[in-house]
């Protein structure tokens, strides 16, 4: 955000005559707050008066004009066409012919996540693990998966990161071949779960 | 790219692309086909598109041969097919499918010998997630 | 507790009601879309794209053109994600982009000044521009009248002063926030709203 030069063209509002701003007098008689003083002051009514002439523009300007049909598939045909996959990954049991985007592993991951009724999944990151070496002689499982979530306020932490975490393994071991993987669940937040409809 | 090579004087790498990239829209598990280099093109076309058209964008490709990339290597036909997945079967099944179904076209079709590799770019629970199925 | 609509018809007993997630606010699908998900940016598109076509359409006045520019901002936006500051506020960050794009594009033909045309004041003004004959042909013209003045009136205004009364009387954008948008000091956009204000009201005070 750029601040604005100081601009001898566009000075702030002067304040009315009696000292009042005159966009906040308008703003409080809009609100029906209308102060002793502004009842009495030439200067306010008048501010006040022309701003009711503008109510109409207001309400002109305000009637919306319907987003055309095909501005979101236009946006979105552009987007995937952009996609931004990460890195490629290779499936352990087929070898180099068959990769994924770490994107379409966190496609997969958000979809079944997305099912468990107490988690909102925030930031879900994968990466391949990394091999044993200097810094971590153990070296990483294959693919590390990390994730922020909220929880219900209601669900108990712990057992729901268990439940993220086999969901997880499950659906990595069905889709794509993934047996050696450590899941990583951070939450971030809570929420309440509201009353549900039928 | 379009250049056949001596061992295959009637089979260009784009027909081979087109045929790879049919055979891989219609395997069941992959809802589209992902081309390398689509932004650049897809901009272009669809500001040209609606020029003259007015109305809807230019319907995008489903059998989309830029999403083929095709190599030849001492002779061998080696491709890799960016695909995205729609999860049923599971990704793996629909990988092993894609490269049955493009070897299988490619026999039929150039009596060619490909190694296929699939790359899935994304994954897509909705039937057809495309924008051009809306 | 609701009572049961089903209960008194004598169905059988309700199901109890599943508690179901709240919708996923903002930030959670700017969080998602930075990860790479086009379906969250989508959703964003989907509660954002009614509201900033409204604000290019205003400030073009052309349908066409407010479509072409609403578009190239949201995919500017999903090209900039990567640097979009998590903790900022997504809605203000897109006013800024659609704005600025809106505003170069009147800026790059020249425009004079020109009432809308006649089919974006129609699509615009709902009812204040219905054609259909009121019992009262006169008050009909009147409004007609009415909705002319005003649209002669707005389209007096300069750009810039028109934005920001956009922004804040249309859109109900704070002060603070119309200052981010159009990327101006506090004080300039309240002087521009104010100026705004002063110049509609004289161009409207035959309408007293």
């Amino acid at each position: 955000m750029a601040v604005d030069q100081v601009d001898p063209v566009e000075p702030a509002p002067d304040a009315l005559p009696c000292g009042r701003d005159p966009l906040t007098v308008v703003d409080d008689a809009r609100a029906g707050r209308i102060s002793a003083h502004s009842r009495s002051c030439e200067y306010c009514q008048q501010a006040i008066d022309e701003d009711r002439l503008l109510a109409t523009v207001r309400e002109i300007e305000a009637e919306p004009v319907p987003a055309p049909d095909t501005l979101l598939p236009r946006v979105m045909a552009t987007v995937f066409a952009e996609l931004r996959p990460g890195r490629q990954i290779a499936l352990p049991a087929v070898g180099p012919s068959a990769s994924v985007t770490e994107l379409a592993i966190v496609s997969t991951l958000r979809h079944h996540l997305d099912e468990l009724p107490d988690l909102i999944v925030h930031r879900c990151r994968v990466r391949a693990g990394e091999p044993a070496g200097e810094l971590r002689p153990e070296g990483e499982p294959a693919l590390v998966v990390e994730l922020t979530a909220a929880g219900a306020y209601q669900a108990d932490l712990a057992d729901l990161a268990d439940q993220v975490r086999a969901t997880a393994h499950r659906v990595l071991r069905e889709q794509f071949g993934f047996d050696d993987v450590r899941v990583d669940v951070e939450f971030v937040d809570l929420f309440t779960l509201a009353d549900g409809g039928d | 790219m379009t250049e056949p090579s001596a061992a295959d004087p009637a089979v260009t790498d784009d027909a081979v692309a087109i045929a790879a990239a049919q055979a891989a829209i219609d395997t069941p598990g992959v809802t589209r086909l992902v081309p390398a280099i689509g932004y650049l093109i897809r901009d272009a076309v669809s500001g040209l598109a609606r020029q003259l058209t007015g109305q809807q964008l230019a319907p995008e490709t489903r059998a989309d041969p830029d999403a083929v990339e095709v190599e030849r290597v001492d002779g061998a036909l080696r491709l890799t097919i960016r695909i995205v997945a729609t999860g049923t079967p599971p990704v793996l099944a629909t990988i092993g499918a894609v490269r049955t179904a493009v070897e299988q076209a490619l026999a039929a079709a150039f009596g060619l010998t490909a190694q296929v590799s699939v790359l899935v770019v994304d994954t897509a629970w909705e039937p057809d997630a495309s924008p051009s199925a809306r | 507790m609701k009572v049961d609509e089903a209960a008194i018809d004598g169905a059988a007993a309700p199901a109890p009601r599943r508690p179901v997630k709240p919708d996923v606010d903002d930030a959670v699908l700017v969080l998602r879309a930075q990860d790479g998900d086009p379906r969250a940016f989508e959703q964003l598109v989907r509660r954002y794209q009614q509201v900033m076509f409204g604000v290019a359409v205003r400030i073009l006045g052309d349908r066409d053109e407010a479509e072409d520019v609403t578009q190239n901002a949201f995919i500017a936006a999903w090209r900039r994600l990567p640097e979009f500051r998590a903790d900022a506020k997504f809605s203000t960050w897109m006013y800024r982009i659609v704005t600025n794009q809106a505003l170069n594009q009147a800026r790059g033909q020249s425009r004079r000044p020109r009432p809308a045309d006649r089919e974006t004041l129609e699509a615009a003004s709902g009812s204040w521009a219905s054609t259909t004959v009121d019992a009262d042909p006169e008050r009909h013209a009147q409004r007609a009248a009415l909705l002319a003045a005003v649209r002669r009136a707005l389209a007096a205004l300069p750009d810039q002063l028109r934005v920001c009364w956009l922004l804040r009387e249309v859109h109900e954008r704070s002060y603070q926030e119309v200052a981010d948008i159009t990327e101006v000091s506090l004080d300039t956009a309240r002087g521009r709203i104010f100026r705004a204000r002063q110049r509609l009201a004289e161009e409207m005070s035959a309408w007293r």
